[in-house]
């Protein structure tokens, strides 16, 4: 708990009996003011927006991924390929029947 | 704070109406506050350019309101406004002359001699707070002269509440001095 301030009503009392009066507004002060306010005011729900606009731009950014970014195919499907394109890369190599270029003759 | 009632709405229906755009309700939300701001402003500023500040911070209270998250603390919400258009303010070259055209004004209309040494006082009152550091004056004035709580002025000046009362002791201690030193001994 912090310590109490001390008074010093002296002072106080001085200061406050000999304050300079406040010099009073002019006359169309008030007029001139609710003249010069904007004519809206910014709805309150500016902040709620925000949510709504992020999933907005979340969905947007995944439509551009699903364009831009081509489909993976499934694990099994590429393994498959991958294997075919061996056989068929290697099967000439063990082959009885050679292909046209392993009997072409050497100069 | 007003209570509610339909003739005198509080300051939360008032602000609620004025997000609609209702300009009379801001009216009377000016109204209710205005010589309190004028008052602070005054005392912190001096008299040159008092009604542009006024405005001032009433237009940035009505551009503000969306923001007033807590309507229930408009009054503290308004005060720190006040005090930053006056901390904006402060700079002004125009302070010091009018210190002087005061001083000569006052001297011009008054002969009686009890109003001569009221008004000497006026002008070392005025001198006085207007020579402390912007932040001891601001809570010597919200403190001393408009008797708000400490525990509000800490929250209008976003400083701790320790903070406040170390500011108006210096503030208190640097009055004393001054006016010891222009013969005036309380």
């Amino acid at each position: 708990m912090t310590t109490p301030l001390p008074d010093d009503p002296q002072l106080v009392s001085f200061l406050r009996q000999h304050q300079s009066p406040v010099p009073a507004p002019a006359l169309d002060l008030e007029a001139r003011l609710l003249a010069t306010l904007p004519p809206h005011v910014a709805p309150r729900s500016a902040g709620r927006r925000w949510p709504f606009v992020l999933a907005i731009g979340a969905a947007a950014l995944w439509g551009l991924g699903q364009v831009l970014i081509p489909a993976r195919q499934p694990e099994t499907l590429r393994l498959a390929t991958v294997e075919t394109h061996l056989e068929e890369s290697w099967s000439h190599v063990f082959s009885a029947h050679a292909e046209p270029w392993t009997t072409e003759p050497l100069p | 704070m007003a209570e509610a009632s339909p003739t005198f709405p509080d300051d939360t229906a008032l602000i609620q109406r004025c997000l609609g755009g209702d300009t009379q309700s801001f009216q009377v939300l000016y109204r209710r506050y205005q010589s309190r701001v004028r008052g602070t402003l005054y005392r912190l500023c001096g008299p040159t350019h008092l009604d542009d500040l006024v405005q001032d911070v009433f237009l940035r209270v009505w551009r503000g309101l969306p923001r007033l998250r807590q309507p229930q603390l408009f009054g503290v919400w308004l005060y720190r406004i006040a005090l930053n258009v006056a901390a904006d303010h402060r700079h002004q070259a125009g302070l010091q002359r009018d210190q002087q055209r005061t001083l000569a004004a006052q001297g011009h209309h008054h002969t009686d001699p009890l109003d001569l040494n009221h008004c000497h006082y006026q002008d070392l009152v005025e001198r006085g707070i207007r020579q402390l550091p912007f932040e001891q004056r601001a809570v010597l004035i919200l403190h001393d002269l408009e008797d708000r709580p400490q525990k509000e002025i800490a929250e209008i000046l976003k400083i701790p509440v320790g903070t406040v009362k170390s500011r108006l002791f210096r503030a208190r201690a640097a009055l004393r001095q001054f006016f010891a030193d222009e013969g005036v001994h309380l």
